[in-house]
């Protein structure tokens, strides 16, 4: 529903409708609509881990995992747009409504430890230069979001998004100036 | 126009009414339509007006300022959209509102589409100052890169949830990334 009408458009009827319950049986659930966006954006975001884990294994090289983890959000699929717009929806509307921000803060955060992690193993093994430090993160992740907006109204490509990500990603993690 | 803009960075694109418009700009609601047929043309019109102000926030400098060299004008480019500014928070959000809503307004998206052009070559061109070697298309490549940059941060932080100078620190990292990639070729 979100991703069809914005969070501003949610209405528990609509949601209840959609989903085949009771109104009443999603208040219960939800306590009320910023409760109800909450479980949405989480609901969203765990279904997006699920397209990234599939390639978890220990085989795949951390540089190849970034790039899977930060393109996650740019796929020609129904349930990634949806997602993506979902996700695109909380942010504009946590301008307008404190009552989102700590689940956007928090969700944003667990990205951020997701790729820090990455990057920290990357290290370990020797294929991410020491010098990559966290606000690398917070710089590709903002990429993305960025990109995000314009994806989702159509103003850029799958291929040219990923084509961001990816050179963007081999930028944050070459060796510095120094070396 | 100053009115649309203020209601849209209060209450969203899907917060627009008629009637709230009508109220902060004075007017009757008829005059409202007379000028702007529909909300379509309402939200088009906003959206251009925002970006003239945009346009003129970012280049207006003191006369008698020192001439900036092309990378500080670069920067000021890039920086002038995340300043602690009422009217720039406003333009901001009014800017975010109308592009995250381009999803459900699909008659806004050619405009935005346009606006979001004249910028991207806009900071192609300051790039290109920078780094006269460097191809068109890497340094539009690059200026997208930037501009997407700044919205995404722009985001976080109207949202509340990036503080604003580490915002900032954050592009000019990413201008020096860019030009050091420029420079390479």
């Amino acid at each position: 529903m979100i991703a069809l009408r914005g969070v501003r458009g949610l209405r528990v009827e609509d949601v209840a409708t959609e989903a085949g319950v009771s109104k009443t049986l999603i208040s219960y659930h939800f306590r009320d609509r910023a409760g109800l966006v909450a479980s949405a954006l989480e609901y969203v975001n765990a279904r997006a881990e699920g397209y990234v884990a599939g390639a978890d294994d220990d085989e795949t090289p951390v540089r190849e995992l970034l790039l899977d983890l930060l393109s996650a959000e740019f796929q020609d699929d129904t349930a990634v747009r949806e997602n993506s717009a979902v996700w695109g929806e909380v942010r504009a509307a946590a301008t307008f409504d404190e009552g989102l921000r700590p689940t956007l803060a928090s969700l944003t955060e667990r990205w951020l430890v997701d790729i820090a992690e990455l990057v920290a193993d990357g290290q370990d093994e020797g294929s991410v230069p020491a010098s990559v430090d966290s606000r690398a993160a917070v710089r590709l992740t903002s990429l993305v979001e960025g990109l995000s907006g314009r994806w989702l109204a159509g103003l850029l490509t799958t291929a040219e998004a990923w084509a961001h990500v990816a050179a963007a990603l081999e930028r944050e993690l070459a060796e510095g100036p120094q070396g | 126009m100053e009115a649309a803009a203020r209601v849209i960075a209060r209450r969203g694109v899907r917060g627009l009414r008629v009637e709230e418009l009508a109220a902060e700009a004075g007017v009757s609601t008829a005059l409202i339509y007379y000028h702007f047929k529909d909300r379509a043309g309402i939200l088009r019109r906003t959206l251009e007006f925002i970006n003239d102000r945009a346009g003129s926030y970012t280049t207006e400098r003191a006369p008698d300022a020192a001439p900036l060299d092309p990378r500080q004008e670069l920067e000021q480019a890039l920086l002038l959209e995340l300043q602690d500014d009422d009217t720039i928070r406003e333009n901001s959000t009014a800017w975010g509102e109308l592009r995250a809503s381009a999803i459900f307004e699909p008659h806004l998206r050619e405009d935005l589409a346009k606006a979001t052009l004249v910028w991207v070559q806009e900071i192609a061109d300051l790039l290109g100052r920078v780094r006269p070697m460097a191809t068109a298309a890497a340094l539009a490549v690059a200026a997208e890169r930037l501009t997407a940059l700044v919205e995404g941060l722009s985001m976080r932080w109207l949202s509340g949830i990036l503080p604003l100078d580490h915002a900032r620190e954050l592009v000019l990292d990413a201008v020096e990334a860019e030009l050091e990639r420029l420079g390479r070729r």
